[in-house]
């Protein structure tokens, strides 16, 4: 299993250049309004190439403002061979009509796992039978990848892979994804749970619109707990993560699925910020070999 | 309602219903389409945003409904918007869509692109209208749509109000927005927040401003990687919105095809009263009399009472004005927040300005 590093800034892709992961996502997953320029996107690439690592294109949720950004980068990565791009919008999948180089994987935004939730509450239920319990649980931590016709759809978009999440309940599901043909790669240190864009950072921090963010995210994230819930989130940005950690039973677990890749996100999620962090983390996910 | 005089521009009124007397109801109301879920057998248990009560219970039920409807000339669009499907839930999901279908349906609404392969292979000829669960927020979204083989697709509740007639123009599609009920905190789909773990969402609406959804509730709010100081405690994540009375012209200029109320899970006087409401506004802005509608809304707000019975604020004023929580506002508006007191808001701007890269 290869490990990536998921980098939103140029300053985040050069510590984790410098260390042992073979891949760099660039880009923002969640965030259209944190798209880099296509300068920087340029320069990230180039930074990338010059090391022989892999480079992967990370793109969120769009709307028509975003969109005329990514059309942009696009055309700029589709000179290049071996690059792939994470799509989180479904209208990337009509700018892609006019590339064919690119290898396309779908984005977390896109894959839907109901074990993203934060509740042990499976169903609506409020007392469900042992049988009725056991009925949702098989469905519950499945994903919209775990049905044929979708993979086969997606695989006509010219689609390879997905990202999924650190759900060890999903990992034999994800098994069979990975037997149907497509490369996964599964994010470590935090599983989104909500997605807003009416930003709940910005709008905390008194941000006045989106063209004008001052993108507090890149360097600061919340500890959110609801006491009456009895949960505890962390909140980056537009998006409100609960915290997973790894066990090596898990790692091996995950090993056996045929998952390629582990993707480590640096920034004020996981708290990796440096070279020798990543290198920290990379040495405690591969205890599980 | 289906024999008022329509003109092509005045969008249609998507209502929706949960059984066959609050779809009578909708229909007398003014709904110029209804939308419902239909019981799924096999997959009670499996309800990840609304529970079973929120659909109509029997497929004979159905026929009736779509029965009463067609006779009103009225169309009946049915949600098979779970949000996924896998293998083991084919057989099920192909019996129901069938049984929809053979009762009357017009109109099948997708949220997932997995299952609308099963849809067109099952219900060839059915019009498909996309779920707001496919977050379409751009005109590329809503083309992939189109290609796909959906006829109307229903924009996701953030997009920004002043793209809409950049997506709706000539997109080759009906374009549907939300108006009335829930505007999600979040955006469909990529919320797991799910609700059941709060009361009915009847009871939930109820308590707008008593806050009983989990992106509603207040939480205590740390500053991650400063040794955990407390900021204080807030609604952090709560974007929550519920009206767009106010918009209803430009929504009309927009070129919006449909105006969708949100409610499938709440009461049938809720029901029908919202479609009159949105009805007797989009006649009025349809004889070209806005100034009329905009004199009116003034007292639109201080009458128009949803829930009459139990519910602790009065009207509309009360319910949404005064917290501002408006469809289509601009995404950073969020007046219903508690501020944050300017001490702290102080030391994190400095923060921010000592690390940013």
């Amino acid at each position: 299993m290869k490990f990536t590093v998921q980098t939103e800034t140029l300053s985040q892709l050069r510590e984790a250049l410098a260390s042992k992961c073979e891949g760099i996502r660039f880009g923002m997953e969640f965030c259209e309004w944190k798209i880099p320029s296509l300068e920087t996107l340029k320069k990230a690439h180039e930074e990338v190439e010059d090391t022989g690592k892999a480079f992967t294109y990370v793109v969120p949720i769009l709307s028509n403002v975003g969109v005329e950004k990514i059309r942009e980068h696009l055309a700029y990565i589709s000179d290049f061979e071996d690059v792939d791009v994470v799509i989180g919008d479904i209208g990337v999948f009509n700018l892609l009509r006019d590339y064919d180089g690119l290898r396309i994987r779908l984005g977390r935004p896109r894959v839907y796992i109901p074990g993203r939730s934060p509740w042990d509450q499976i169903t609506r239920m409020p007392n469900p039978s042992f049988v009725a319990r056991r009925k949702v649980e098989k469905i519950f931590y499945q994903t919209n990848l775990n049905y044929r016709r979708a993979l086969e759809y997606y695989r006509s978009l010219g689609v390879e892979g997905a990202d999924v999440d650190w759900i060890p309940k999903s990992f034999p599901h994800y098994k069979k994804i990975v037997k149907n043909g497509f490369r996964l790669a599964v994010h470590t240190y935090a599983v989104p749970v909500a997605l807003t864009m009416r930003c709940h950072t910005a709008r905390f921090l008194g941000e006045a619109e989106p063209a004008l963010c001052t993108k507090p995210c890149l360097t600061k994230a919340f500890d959110i707990k609801q006491k009456e819930l009895n949960k505890s989130f962390v909140l980056h940005g537009n998006v409100v993560f609960r915290l997973v950690e790894s066990t090596r039973n898990e790692i091996r677990e995950l090993q056996r699925t045929g998952v390629e890749e582990m993707v480590l996100p640096m920034g004020p999620v996981s708290m990796l910020s440096t070279t020798e962090d990543v290198d920290e983390a990379i040495a405690i996910l591969s205890r599980g070999a | 309602m289906a024999n008022s005089p329509h003109i092509t521009a005045i969008p249609k009124i998507l209502s929706p219903t949960k059984a066959y007397t609050g779809a009578v109801k909708v229909i007398e109301a003014g709904a110029d389409e209804i939308y419902c879920g239909v019981r799924t057998p096999g997959l009670e248990e499996f309800e990840l945003y609304r529970g079973a009560s929120t659909d109509i219970q029997t497929y004979d039920e159905f026929c009736r409904v779509t029965e009463h409807a067609h006779k009103h000339d009225v169309e009946v669009f049915v949600t098979i918007n779970q949000p996924f499907i896998i293998d083991s839930m084919e057989g099920t999901m192909t019996k129901h869509i069938r049984n929809c279908v053979e009762a009357g349906a017009d109109s099948l609404i997708v949220g997932d692109l997995g299952m609308l392969q099963l849809v067109k292979k099952v219900a060839p000829n059915i019009k498909l209208c996309a779920s707001t669960y496919l977050a379409a927020m751009n005109r590329e979204s809503v083309e992939f749509l189109r290609r796909a083989g959906f006829s109307r697709v229903v924009l996701e509740r953030h997009v920004p109000f002043e793209q809409i007639p950049e997506i709706a123009g000539d997109s080759g599609v009906e374009v549907e927005v939300f108006v009335h009920g829930s505007g999600c905190s979040n955006v469909n789909v990529n919320c797991y927040f799910y609700h059941y773990k709060f009361p009915a969402m009847d009871q939930g609406y109820l308590t707008i401003d008593g806050v009983k959804f989990p992106c509603s509730l207040p939480y205590e709010v740390y500053d991650r990687g400063d040794e955990g100081a407390k900021l204080g405690t807030f609604p952090i994540v709560d974007a929550y919105t519920f009206c767009s009375l106010c918009k209803l012209p430009a929504l009309i200029r927009t070129g919006v095809y449909g105006l969708k109320i949100e409610g499938r899970g709440i009461n049938e006087e809720y029901q029908a009263s919202t479609t009159r409401l949105y009805r007797e506004s989009l006649d009025m802005l349809q004889r070209g009399d806005e100034e009329s509608f905009i004199e009116k809304l003034e007292s639109i707000k201080d009458t128009f009472v949803p829930l009459p019975q139990t519910l602790p604020l009065t009207n509309l004023r009360e319910l949404c004005c005064e917290q501002e929580r408006c469809y289509y506002a601009p995404a950073f508006h969020a007046p219903y927040k508690e501020k944050l007191n300017w001490q702290t808001w102080t030391k994190l701007q400095c923060k921010l300005l000592v690390v940013q890269p």
